[in-house]
């Protein structure tokens, strides 16, 4: 099959997809590369240390600094990073490798959390998993640190297969109590003020046990052993054997990995694509790359990415913005830094909140979002953020609309001659424009006469919503 | 603890509605009560709006469903997500397993509320045992399915779909929403409360709609510019409903429709509990008062998934629960009542095995409810049985889940369950006594029992206020109008009215009387109320062992000319004095004032400045002060209370010109400060008199209104909590701190017409953390130098408040120190 060619079409929509929005800056960069391939590369070459957030908050101050971490995160993806796709990923993570901020409590350790997925979500599955496992995070939002010997809390370990690796079906309870007790152990500390992780052996169950076919722990004389856990996820993801026992009878005798990378892929793409289920083409490369690769990201996305099937007009046509993405959007088209442009709070109406995923089995695409009190929650960011983008506008001689290509003066728009009257300057087509190209926004020419068709309809300083209905286009909508 | 989401296509076409359709007057009724507010769908395509159509003929609610016939039964459905401890809700107290594997977690017996010998509800649930007591309660138990799964993504989409095998691609109420709809599609037959449609409310043609838990924060402005821009939303929101981009165009354009729609129904957030499910409850109810056809709502809510922490976690869900379920039926019109059924379900229950994180995890069966007016209450299923159970083990379960569902489909929505459920012969249980609209027949002898309201008891038509002379009509310590003995736990006394003491036999509405008890055996509280009425969860007074207590009350009267006065606990005596009577013929209306000082012995206003003395009468000027008119008064409403009183006593309060009569209006101790409502006749010199019987004390009163020829008449409706502030019932739940006051919305509620000018309520203070006083004053105004309820530290005291209705259809309740819980119950209304 042919490898995609590096057109304006399938260029913008790799880059709305993998960096939030279609930069006029990016595509220009992008569209001499060569190849779908080499702009991919480009896409994924991110840097090895992001920054990490600052906390402007008082120390005890939890959901201040939870303020502090999203608006830290919304402005890396809107405007700080040079290399956004690294925010996209590990939004990725954060959405599939559940965490809630409330239940963590900690905004030290969800900032830890979040940064796990900033600097290793381009890295290794495994070692991504494991080190997630054995961070306060995790451990308090799975309840890990109450799994102990003596009273096993299944709730992490189950997770652990159901929702994060293997999929629902594709082990036995065996396993999940197994999995459970090599668990036990990681938990945290509470009897001091710094509620660090803590290695608890006395909760240990170190004994030989069976997973997923795999006789795990082997040489049980070890004492309380922490790598007994992680052992799990080795052989989940390396030679663990799906049981004769499991619900899924398909997968039934298949090796583990061959299904966790199926689950893991398949994931992957509705975050990406769209939420049809991936074409057998793309999610072959996908599966193959993973299992070719001992689990790596890179190679993985980069199939996905590059694959004929990611270019499909179903594919192009087929995915929702989520609300955080539409943030996202929102701010890079104003110009606006996320905490001045202060619309975290509407972000619950649309239904979804960074760092508060619904439940451990995180947002779902599509059909989720399309719903008449979300499109309201919507309709009041963008009136929102409108607002924001005019908030100067009536400061007399200086009003001006800002957006990210710089601002629009009122005198642009109106003038008072003959005074009183105010008569339009710019005709309503070229203020729609100039509203176009200053967000650095394209829309479809039937979206913009509607628009056009708004302002004809409307006084003349009315018009200036304009800026609000180009956020309604479903267009602006559509990742 | 999830929605999944599973989407279909929309189905666009509309309901067309015939004008000679018997249904047509509602919606036209519907149409005069919104306004012209309403949105228009896609009756003549994407572009054009109702509110420009003037098409002679177009009915523009046809774009809401039908309205809900007067047979149609309307289904609530609770979600509680992430598992709910089915032990712990449903108790077996009896059960030793129970308490040998539940551990730390088993509630005590002596902790629940016991409904059967092996049986009690958690403590929270108070007003499910309501419903219990009145038999409107049915517990279905050991509900589950073959072969569960114990994830809560497979489990829930089962429950949700109504089939325990296969891929779920559609909900049980969804498919009936399939049969019902036909061939058009409806955004209102059936709504979730919430962001998002869950699966069970989406079916394979149709789906219920997300209606937002608050009013629409957009969409709903009918300001020219603003109906411009969503004229331009509309525009670009027409495109192919195939797509996903059109369909993000279709979402936008029903938000608008359904914004246009629900803005004037729904009430603001502030004006709601801050508890989501309280408020998604009483949207739910004005949804259903509204008549816009909804057969279904639907809310959820969690966490239930309990795996560590479990009894702070599941308390706060089970307070939630029922601080939701009492909101509902305090907001819904009682015309409903038997129109309505609640129903809840949750993934699985959990493990009767604590785990040392003081959690249970993922169980299996677990019981459930179905309250309302039409269930047929009891116990219903099998109790899984916990013998044998090892630590991993799961109870056995009893009742399908399809057939819980299918006892619903077939006893309350219509029937066609078998289709629904995949053609399963469904095993009905038999959960309802009564089709809905039925009304259950009253009792023999049409006596009142202590159970909720069964009968929707109508709002009286407004009758006219008669004052007399006050005349004792009932005490049970000698025998005068009543047993010679005292009212025992549980019982109600019927007290004669009509045809004593001055009060006709016939043509009576309502009385107002001061009903005082006296030597209770236990702190327990009265409800006053109409005869042919059962207690609603109101109450008039509370009781206090050691002391009299007393409090007005302005009810209702049976057709028998009587009331009834309940007593909860224990045995107390019970004194009667009638003030007043409310007249189907003429009579006066009542003026509603600001609340004004008129005496105040501490600081000489109205009196001298000095302490009252025993036997001392005091005679208070009233007409033509505190906004009271110089003449053709007939009676005033006075709050009155004794201060700092130096020993027990009581204080009469009568028409000036008068003899002293054999009554009492307020009851005092040496310790506190009691406060009464008055209604009292005024004596031809505009004035009144009052005297205490012993000791010394200060005494202030306010007046709140008076009663003349061309005031506002006096509607009783069903006594109905309205505000509780320690679960979260009319005002985020919490003490009220000091100098601190609440709203209340107090029209449009519980039966109480909107243009109410003044309504009646029973206001409660308990919990005061310090000695305090309240003040009820109408939204709007300043807040008065004058008290509605005066409270004591640790006590709880009731008292009357006739309140003046502010510009906002509310009143406030003002707290002075320390902090205290308020509740209110309206029992009336002056229009």
């Amino acid at each position: 099959m042919p490898a995609p060619a590096l057109t304006d079409s399938n260029l913008r929509h790799l880059l709305r997809r993998t960096e939030f929005v279609d930069r006029p800056s990016r595509v220009t960069e992008l569209i001499g590369a060569g190849s779908i391939d080499a702009a991919v590369a480009n896409i994924l070459a991110v840097t090895a240390n992001p920054p990490s957030v600052t906390f402007t908050s008082p120390a005890d101050r939890e959901w201040e600094r939870g303020q502090d971490l999203t608006h830290f995160w919304l402005d890396q993806m809107a405007r700080d990073s040079a290399r956004p796709f690294q925010e996209r990923m590990a939004f990725f993570w954060h959405g599939h490798f559940c965490s809630e901020f409330s239940k963590v409590n900690s905004s030290k350790y969800m900032a830890e959390q979040i940064d796990l997925w900033r600097r290793v979500g381009l890295g290794n599955i495994r070692s991504l998993a494991t080190t997630m496992s054995t961070q306060v995070a995790m451990i308090r939002y799975l309840d890990n640190n109450q799994n102990k010997k003596t009273s096993p809390n299944q709730n992490f370990a189950r997770e652990l297969m159901e929702l994060f690796l293997l999929g629902v079906g594709n082990y036995t309870e065996a396993d999940v109590e197994a999995a459970t007790l090599a668990w036990t152990g990681h938990s945290d500390q509470w009897d001091d003020n710094t509620a660090a992780y803590r290695w608890k052996a006395d909760w240990h169950d170190s004994s030989q046990k069976t997973l997923l076919g795999r006789q795990i722990n082997g040489n049980s004389s070890q004492a309380a052993w922490p790598g007994h856990g992680p052992e799990t996820i080795s052989v989940m993801l390396g030679n663990g054997i799906v049981p004769q026992g499991a619900d899924n009878v398909a997968n039934r005798g298949r090796p583990s990995r061959d299904v966790a990378a199926e689950f893991l892929s398949r994931k992957l793409w509705t975050s990406f694509a769209t939420d049809t289920p991936p074409p057998p083409g793309v999610m072959a490369a996908m599966r193959d790359a993973l299992l070719a690769n001992d689990f790596n990201v890179r190679p993985w996305v980069t199939a996905m990415l590059t694959h004929p099937d990611f270019y499909t007009d179903g594919v192009k046509q087929g995915l929702v913005r989520t609300p955080v993405e539409l943030v996202v959007a929102l701010l890079v088209a104003t110009g606006q830094r996320s905490r001045d442009a202060n619309m975290t709070w509407l972000m619950e109406s649309m239904g979804q909140r960074l760092l508060f995923p619904p439940n451990v089995s995180g947002w779902r695409p599509n059909g989720y979002w399309v719903n008449a009190s979300a499109m309201g929650g919507r309709a009041r960011t963008a009136q929102h953020m409108s607002g924001v983008a005019g908030r100067h506008y009536w400061n007399g001689d200086d009003g001006r609309i800002t957006l990210a290509g710089g601002s629009i003066m009122r005198s642009e728009i109106t003038a008072r001659t003959p005074w009183p009257e105010e008569r339009p300057v710019l005709s309503n087509a070229a203020l729609v424009a100039r509203f176009l190209e200053l967000m650095r926004v394209q829309l479809s020419p039937a979206a913009t006469a509607e628009i056009v068709r708004y302002a004809d309809g409307a006084t003349v300083w009315e018009r200036n919503n304009a800026l609000l209905l180009i956020m309604l286009a479903p267009e602006m909508h559509m990742a | 603890m999830l929605d999944p989401d599973i989407s279909t296509a929309d189905a666009l076409a509309l309901l067309q509605v015939a004008e000679t359709d018997p249904h047509a007057l509602d919606r036209r009724r519907f149409l005069q009560l919104v306004g012209l507010g309403l949105g228009a769908g896609a009756l003549v395509g994407p572009t054009s709006s109702l509110l420009d159509l003037s098409l002679p003929g177009l009915d523009p609610s046809v774009w809401a469903a039908g309205p809900a016939g007067p047979n149609d039964g309307v289904l609530i459905v609770i979600g509680m997500f992430g598992g709910n401890d089915g032990l712990n809700t449903v108790v077996p107290i009896t059960d030793q397993q129970y308490y040998g594997q539940h551990r730390n977690l088993a509630i005590r017996p002596e902790n629940t509320l016991p409904i059967d010998a092996s049986t009690g509800l958690n403590p929270e649930l108070t007003v499910f045992k309501q419903f219990w007591d009145a038999g409107q309660l049915a517990i279905v138990e050991g509900i589950g399915y073959p072969d569960p799964d114990l994830s809560h993504f497979n489990s829930m989409a089962k429950w949700m779909a109504g089939s325990p095998t296969g891929i779920p691609t559609s909900g049980w109420i969804g498919r009936w929403l399939d049969r019902y709809i036909g061939g058009g599609k409806d955004l209102y037959a059936a709504a979730e409360i919430g962001q998002s449609v869950p699966l069970h409310m989406i079916g394979q043609a149709q789906r219920g709609t997300a209606v937002p838990a608050g009013r629409p924060a957009f969409g709903a402005s009918t300001s020219a510019s603003d109906r411009n821009i969503y004229q331009g939303m509309r525009r670009l929101g027409a495109g192919d409903p195939m797509t996903w981009k059109g369909r993000i165009g279709q979402a936008m354009i029903d938000q608008l429709d359904m914004a246009g729609t629900l803005a004037p129904l729904i009430p603001a957030e502030a004006d709601m509990s801050g508890v989501p499910l309280v408020a998604e409850m009483e949207v739910m109810a004005r949804l259903v008062n509204a008549n816009l056809g909804l057969r279904v709502l639907s809310a959820s809510w969690g966490d239930f998934d309990s795996h560590a922490g479990q009894p702070a976690q599941h308390t706060s869900r089970m307070s939630e629960l029922n601080a939701a379920v009492s909101r509902f039926f305090q907001v819904l019109s009682p015309a409903w009542a038997s129109r309505v059924t609640i129903m809840t379900f949750s993934e699985f229950g959990r493990t009767s095995w604590s785990n040392d994180g003081a959690g249970t995890d993922h169980g299996t069966a677990a019981p459930h409810f179905v309250l309302g007016a039409n269930v047929r209450g009891g116990r219903y299923g099998q109790r899984p049985s916990l013998a044998g159970l090892r630590r991993w083990d799961r109870m056995p379960f009893h009742v399908d889940f399809r057939d819980y569902y299918g006892s619903l489909i077939d006893g309350w929505m219509g029937g066609g369950a078998s289709d629904v459920l995949g053609g399963r012969a469904v095993q009905n249980l038999g959960l309802f006594a009564r089709s809905p609209g039925t009304v259950p027949p009253l009792p023999p002898g049409g006596r009142a029992t202590a159970t909720p309201t069964t009968t929707p008891f109508a709002p009286t038509a407004p009758g006219r206020f008669v004052s007399l002379a006050p005349q004792r009509v009932c005490d049970t310590r000698n025998g005068i109008g009543a047993q010679l003995a005292p009212i025992g736990p549980g019982q109600t006394l019927a007290v004669q009215i009509a045809g004593l003491a001055g009060v006709p036999a016939s043509g009576v509405l309502g009385v107002a009387v001061n009903v005082t008890s006296v030597n209770p055996s236990e702190p327990g509280f009265f409800s006053v109320f109409p005869s042919n009425v059962a207690a609603t969860g109101s109450s008039s007074l509370n009781t206090v062992p050691g002391r009299a207590v007393p409090n007005m009350a302005i009810v209702g009267v049976g057709p028998d000319g009587k009331i009834g006065v309940f007593n909860a606990v224990g045995s107390a005596d019970c004194i009667v004095d009638v003030m007043g009577y409310v007249s189907a013929g003429p009579g006066s209306g009542l003026l509603p004032l600001v609340p004004s000082r008129l005496l105040d012995t501490r600081t000489g206003v109205g009196a001298p400045l000095a302490r009252l003395r025993g036997g001392q009468r005091l005679d208070l000027a009233i007409a033509g002060l505190g906004g009271v008119p110089a003449s053709g008064v007939d009676a005033v409403v006075l709050n009155v209370a004794a201060l700092r009183p130096s020993v027990s006593g009581f204080l009469s309060v009568w028409p000036s010109g008068m003899a002293l009569p054999d009554v009492s209006n307020l009851n005092y101790d040496p310790d506190r400060n009691v406060p009464n409502l008055v209604v009292c006749k005024l004596g031809p010199d505009g004035a009144v008199s009052l005297l205490a019987n012993a000791g010394e004390l200060d005494v202030i009163a306010d007046v709140v209104g008076c009663f003349t020829s061309d005031g506002v008449s006096q509607v009783s409706v069903a006594p109905t909590r309205l505000l509780d502030t320690r679960h979260g019932i009319g005002a985020r739940p919490g003490l009220i701190g000091a100098a601190s006051e609440i709203d209340l919305g107090v029209v449009g509620i519980a039966g109480v017409d909107p243009a109410a000018k003044a309504v009646i309520l029973n206001v409660t203070a308990t919990g005061a953390i310090a000695e305090t006083y309240v003040t009820v004053y109408p939204d709007g105004v300043g807040r008065p130098d004058a008290s509605s309820l005066n409270v004591a530290q640790g006590a709880t005291i009731a008292n009357l408040v006739v309140a003046k209705v502010g510009a906002n259809g509310k009143v406030r309740l003002y707290n002075d120190a320390g902090g205290l819980h308020l509740l209110a119950d309206v029992t009336g209304y002056f229009i």
